[in-house]
């Protein structure tokens, strides 16, 4: 569908106001770090790292500095850093500077627990280690998204015409326990069921890591067993985190097809269609279901780019190696060059998704207003 | 007439008492209003007994753990009323201020008299028992008995003898010093010699704990059992020797003896007269209070963590923080919102126009990443207890006040629209008066649907923060399962640790949201079912 | 008090874009009005839905955004001692030394003339607070301008109560508006809008949402009112037949202009404007075997738009007397007519009275 200049313009807008709000985030984020001393922190960790990889350099086999010419330079050059980063300066004038570090993501992850979660050791930059980490995320939760997808698009207009029944009521109920619970503590319990009690299940999930990486190398060398193998490996260590997923999330998603279903079936056109002697099945797929589908997917890609940020607890009480593992070490371990730039990516993601969204909201329907 | 009047003026108090109380009939009503208006009582009632019963510096006590009282309760302890479900559990039993059983002044009564007869008399359990004496106590001595009762297999994990003096007002103490020794007397008969030795009375003034120790009784318990077994191997796990028996000559493993067992205490008081001591202690110059705990492997409602802490204190603890930080957080959020709501509304023009935009960018901004980053920083800064989490709070405010905006706004410009307001307007009536007395109490009852829909979320991101790390050191549900969490190879084992802070999470969440929607039910007739 | 040439155009909303690109369209809700209301005298407005009645009233009383109000002034003239206070803290307000202008009153000269000036909306089920009781309601003009002591304020509100036969009025006073009836509700708006004891009360189809035994009650309330304070009305209504029984004068409204102004028995049996014939004839007869019968409304189409106001004579698409009078057409295409005294005290806008006089205007 060809853009007409007033849709351009409200994308325009949009994208000006998410693109502030980056902005802003960022400032924000060079404040806090800022004024509470933080920056110190993350700053000493980056000039500690170049320091190392300069006297790696002076002290590499070949060169022939005596070790006290080599301690001057080093120490020159630490001098020298603590300048360029002005430590030496307020905060205010230093956090700033650390801004543009950050959008490019050229920060060093300062531990090796950190880099260990995606079975990396330093020295490696943040974004590569966010890099295989994002994908994890991603995956896991897609998948259970498209469960719960496909479970409450057609179940919706089903529960709406029994509206009052002791199903409606069920999923009424369910859709409540699951709001009222943190999916996070909901995982712990089914780690501790399933894992810890009844030995169904896996008690942690770092092993992924290493299951994905043969899973693609299987792939690339066409090893068909190896495959079959480790796919099954891979699902025995995945079934509990998409099912703790899924059943977290189908609740809510359940509810609000149910709600635009209520709203669809008593539209006329579709008693009519119902009147005319169309049977219910067929006037749920031919009416209910393309209405309902929309909402729904709009659910999903906001979800998504809710979860990013929003299920990093979650991964954490099932150790797995993804995004919130990643949160989760980087914050023990201290690494704060990793913390700020997870902050920077999780809303750099969450912004971009919401973008996305607003740019189809705008295709599918040109009528939104600004 | 004048009477009338003041009929009808009642007074704002009576007013708001009154209004009160009408939305409380109106809210039980409800059968969901009814169910979280229970559930909302308990939890004040909940607060109000732990700030009751609690000590002030709880939160300060709940970090040592390395200190009384934790020290002295089991480890990964069971709740005590699990026994009533079929597990069997050791009990924790505590004998506070022991009651003196014997005491009097033991001295050789001439040549051969050593050990003296008097000793047995008083303290027979000196001779009877296995273990070496290095000492044999000459001077004034008293003894105290407490006896405990093994009812099932299962080892308790440790006895504690806490001993502590009291001196009055002048009185020299140098040079007195206290041995305890503590004897364990069996069911089987046996008797252990656990524990032997010195502690000046300026030392037991700051109060001391004394631990068995096995080396004692290890190698005549060996000789007694005809074991082919170290006696680093007998002594793997303390308890177990103590409380059990072995199964076999190479002490694989140990089986509980249980029955009646005697925990004997002796103090011995040396390095002055007998005499001297002995008319210190009458005229109540000197005293020493013991206590004597027999720790299980279970304790209170909801049992221990791995650190011995008491979950249950814990999680009522929780209570009055879920509920203040809950409130607070909603009360601000409710309150910006309704300021800035109303005056983009009412107001217009190019105030409406920046807060509009502020409300965009505000309702952009994912709230997780920087609640995490300014955890972190905190952290880092050394913060914890209140002011960390109210740093937290106030972050979390500063985020959330978006939306409420939005909602009252739109709400703000229907009521201006409403020709009730033209009316006032017709009348004279000022802005503020406009404000006050037509749009703001229109507002009022969705606001507090709003507060009270607003109250859970504070609290489940503070759980969620705590889970990621990020410790403010207040015992809250969120920081109990953080440590959960940080030792999920135990902690998920142990099913009270992780149920009960969340169930209170999931029952506080429930209760505000029901509460929530009844009110909105009562403010907005068009859902109100027929 | 004064109206003249009063215009209020609302701009119509569209997108931000179009109002960059400055094309702004209005509702001509009143478009150029003028009249006068002597003093005690009782003034009706009438027309049909939509044609910008109560937006005079409101434009009266300054409650529509100052930007809307195109053109025009009303003045006032209020109580001599009043008038000395406002030329002292206002003089550029006052207009040939007896009139305030009250689009220039500002703070306290407002407040003053708002005193002065009540009103009664159209919609007593909108118009009262629903969270404010009864005693509030009525009591709330005289704490906004603060006069009284709280006994003396009962009092007043007592005797406005009273006044609306809302009695006892102590039973009234501690209810809530849901627990009032329909004409219960208007009248305590009345009872509000007199305890200020106003010189001016404008009532904006006053009985319009009521059932009709209701209606006749609070009628009766106006009634009484008219001869026992002496206080100048103007009466808003859509409904001729109950203007001529309450009013004085009669003024008929066609799409924000005024096209008709005479005396009540004047204007029912000597209209001049085809509208308002239409208007009349479309009143249902009292006998009831009349009213079965088919009577003949001349008038015809539907109203048109206030945005697309028609050009020459607003009327001219609807109108009867235009089909059937051919010489009379190229003024109503080309010009709008202005409002002209045809015969003593009594105003027409239409060209056929005006260009042949009242005489042979009547007959067709
Ligand atoms: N605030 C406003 N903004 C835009 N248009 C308005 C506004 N108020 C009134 N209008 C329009 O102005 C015109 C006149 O409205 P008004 O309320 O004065 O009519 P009325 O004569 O009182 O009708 P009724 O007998 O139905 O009460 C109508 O077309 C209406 O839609
Ligand atoms: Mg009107």
């Amino acid at each position: 569908m060809p853009l007409d200049r007033r849709s351009l313009r409200v994308i325009g807008f949009r994208a000006i106001t998410l693109s502030i709000t980056l902005i802003l985030v960022l400032v924000m984020t060079a404040i806090i770090v800022g004024a509470t001393g933080y920056d110190r922190v993350i700053l000493s960790a980056i000039i500690r790292e170049e320091v190392r990889q300069y006297r790696e350099q002076l002290t590499r086999p070949g060169s022939e500095l005596p070790r006290e010419e080599v301690e001057r330079l080093v120490a020159e050059y630490r001098e020298y850093l603590i300048r360029t980063y002005g430590l030496d300066k307020p905060w205010y004038q230093r956090s700033l500077s650390l801004i543009p570090k950050v959008i490019v993501l050229d920060l060093h992850v300062s531990q090796p627990e950190v880099a260990g979660v995606v079975g990396l050791s330093p020295p490696v930059k943040v974004g590569d280690v966010i890099a295989v980490a994002l994908p994890r995320t991603i995956v896991m939760i897609t998948v259970a998204y498209i469960i719960s997808a496909l479970i409450a698009i057609p179940l919706g207009p089903f529960i709406a015409y029994r509206r009052g029944s002791t199903l409606d009521k069920g999923v009424i109920t369910y859709a409540a326990i699951t709001n009222a619970f943190p999916t996070w503590w909901i995982a712990m319990l089914a780690v501790a069921l399933a894992g810890f009690y009844l030995g169904i299940a896996p008690t942690s999930y770092r092993p992924i890591a290493k299951l994905i990486s043969d899973f693609t190398s299987n792939l690339l060398s066409l090893d068909v067993i190896g495959l079959t193998v480790t796919f099954k490996d891979i699902l025995y260590y995945s079934y509990l985190p998409i099912l703790v997923v899924t059943f977290a999330t189908l609740g809510g998603w359940l509810y609000s097809a149910r709600a635009v279903a209520i709203r669809v079936v008593s539209e006329d056109y579709v008693i009519a269609a119902r009147a005319r002697g169309l049977s219910e099945g067929r006037v749920v797929r031919r009416y209910v279901m393309r209405v309902i589908a929309g909402p729904i997917l709009t659910f999903v890609i906001l979800g998504l780019a809710g979860s990013i940020g929003g299920y990093i607890i979650t991964e954490t009480v099932f150790d797995w190696p993804g995004m919130g593992l990643l949160y989760y070490t980087s914050i023990a371990t201290g690494d704060s060059p990793m913390v700020l730039a997870l902050v920077y990516v999780t809303t750099l993601v969450y912004i971009a998704a919401r973008f996305i969204l607003e740019v189809l909201y705008v295709i599918l329907d040109p009528r939104v207003k600004l | 007439m004048l009477e009338r009047r003041r009929e009808v003026r009642e007074s704002l108090i009576r007013y708001l008492a009154r209004s009160l109380w009408s939305n409380f009939k109106e809210v039980w009503a409800y059968n969901l209003g009814k169910v979280s208006v229970l559930i909302i009582g308990f939890m004040v009632l909940a607060s109000i007994y732990s700030l009751v019963t609690l000590p002030p510096d709880f939160p300060q006590m709940w970090r040592a753990t390395d200190r009384p009282p934790w020290t002295l309760n089991p480890k990964q302890g069971y709740p005590v009323w699990v026994k009533y479900l079929g597990i069997p559990v050791s009990e924790t039993v505590s004998y506070d201020n022991v009651r003196l059983q014997e005491a009097r002044i033991v001295v050789p009564r001439g040549p051969g008299d050593f050990p003296p007869r008097d000793l047995d008399r008083i303290l027979p359990e000196y001779n009877r028992s296995l273990g070496i004496k290095s000492l044999v106590p000459i001077g004034y001595i008293e003894v105290y008995r407490v006896s405990y009762t093994l009812t099932s297999n299962v080892f308790p994990q440790d006895v504690v003898v806490i001993l502590r003096a009291k001196a009055g007002e002048g009185v020299n103490l140098t040079g007195i010093s206290v041995i305890p020794m503590v004897f364990v007397t069996r069911p089987d008969g046996l008797v252990l010699y656990t524990f032997e030795g010195k502690y000046t009375l300026e030392r037991l003034v700051a109060g001391v704990e004394v631990k068995m120790r096995c080396e004692l009784f290890a190698t005549s318990y060996i000789r007694h059992y005809g074991l082919n077994a170290t006696v680093d191997r007998v002594c793997t796990l303390l308890n177990r020797p103590i409380f059990g028996e072995p199964v076999d000559a190479r002490a694989s493993d140990f089986k509980p003896v249980t029955g009646e067992y005697q925990i004997t205490l002796a103090l011995w008081y040396t390095g002055a007269d007998p005499r001297v001591v002995e008319r210190l202690i009458s005229k109540g110059d000197i005293s020493v209070s013991t206590s004597i705990r027999v720790i299980g492997n279970s304790y209170g409602l909801l049992g221990t963590d791995t650190k011995g802490r008491d979950l249950f204190q814990g999680l009522v603890y929780g209570f009055p923080v879920a509920l203040i930080i809950g409130f607070s957080v909603a009360f601000a959020i409710v309150a910006i919102g309704l300021v800035l709501g109303v005056i983009s509304g009412y107001f217009g023009g190019r105030v409406d126009e920046v807060i509009q935009r502020l409300v965009d960018v505000i309702v952009n901004i994912p709230l997780l990443p920087l609640l995490i980053l300014v955890g972190v920083a905190i952290q880092t800064g050394g913060w914890t207890g209140w002011p960390a989490l109210t740093i937290i709070m106030a972050v979390l405010v500063a985020f959330s006040w978006g939306g409420t905006t939005i909602i009252v706004r739109s709400m703000t410009l229907s009521i201006k629209a409403e020709p009730y307001v033209e009316a006032a307007k017709a009348l004279g009536a000022s802005t503020w008066r406009i404000v006050f007395r037509h749009i703001i109490p229109q507002i009022v009852p969705y606001a507090t649907a709003v507060l009270v829909f607003s109250v859970p979320g504070a609290i489940i991101a503070e759980a969620g923060l705590s889970v990621l790390g990020i410790d403010h050191g207040l015992p809250t549900w969120g920081r109990i399962l953080a440590d959960a969490q940080a030792e999920r190879g135990v902690a998920y084992k142990m099913w009270w640790w992780v149920l009960p802070p969340g169930l209170m999470l999931g029952l506080f969440g429930f209760a505000f949201v029901a509460l929530g929607f009844t009110l909105e039910t009562i403010v907005e007739p068009r859902l109100r079912r027929r | 008090m004064r109206v003249e040439d009063l215009r209020v155009w609302f701009p119509v909303r569209k997108g931000i874009i179009e109002t960059l690109l400055g094309r702004v369209e209005y509702v001509r809700a009143v478009d150029g009005i003028s009249f006068n209301v002597e003093k005690a005298e009782t003034f009706c407005l009438v027309g049909e839905s939509g044609c910008g009645k109560t937006t005079t009233a409101r434009a009266i009383m300054m409650l529509v955004d100052r930007s809307d109000v195109k053109s025009g002034r009303v003045l006032f003239r209020p109580h001599d001692e009043v008038l000395e206070e406002i030329a002292r803290i206002q003089p550029n307000a006052i207009v040939d030394g007896e009139y305030v202008d009250i689009y220039k009153t500002r703070g306290r000269a407002e407040k003053l003339i708002r005193r002065e000036v009540q009103i009664i909306f159209q919609d007593p089920f909108g118009s009262i607070n629903p969270r404010m009781k009864v005693y509030d309601v009525v009591e709330e003009p005289l704490v906004v301008h603060g006069i009284g002591t709280r006994e003396e304020r009962f009092e007043a509100v007592a005797r406005a109560l009273e006044a609306v036969k809302l009695t006892p009025p102590e039973d009234f006073m501690a209810r809530y508006p849901h627990q009032l009836s329909g004409g219960q509700r208007q009248r305590v708006a009345i009872a509000r809008a007199l305890v200020l004891n106003p010189s001016m009360l404008l009532a904006d189809e006053p009985v319009s949402m009521l059932d009709v035994s209701i209606r006749a009650e609070v009628l009766e309330v106006f009634n009484e009112l008219k001869t026992k304070r002496g206080l100048s009305l103007v009466f808003i209504t859509h409904d001729i037949a109950l203007a001529r029984y309450i009013c004085d004068r009669i003024a008929v409204m066609y799409l924000g202009k005024i096209v008709e102004v005479a005396r009540a028995d004047e204007i029912i049996e000597k209209p001049l404007h085809p509208y308002t014939r239409a208007l009349i004839s479309a009143v249902p007869d009292v006998v009831p075997e009349n009213r079965l019968k088919l009577r003949y409304v001349p008038i015809k189409g539907e109203v048109p738009s206030a945005i697309r106001i028609p050009a020459g004579c607003r009327f001219r698409p609807r109108c009867v007397a235009y089909d059937e009078n051919e010489w009379v057409r190229g003024f109503c295409e080309r010009e709008e007519p202005g409002l002209v005294e045809v015969e003593r005290d009594h105003y027409v806008a239409c060209w056929i009275p005006i260009k042949r006089g009242p005489e042979g205007s009547s007959v067709s």
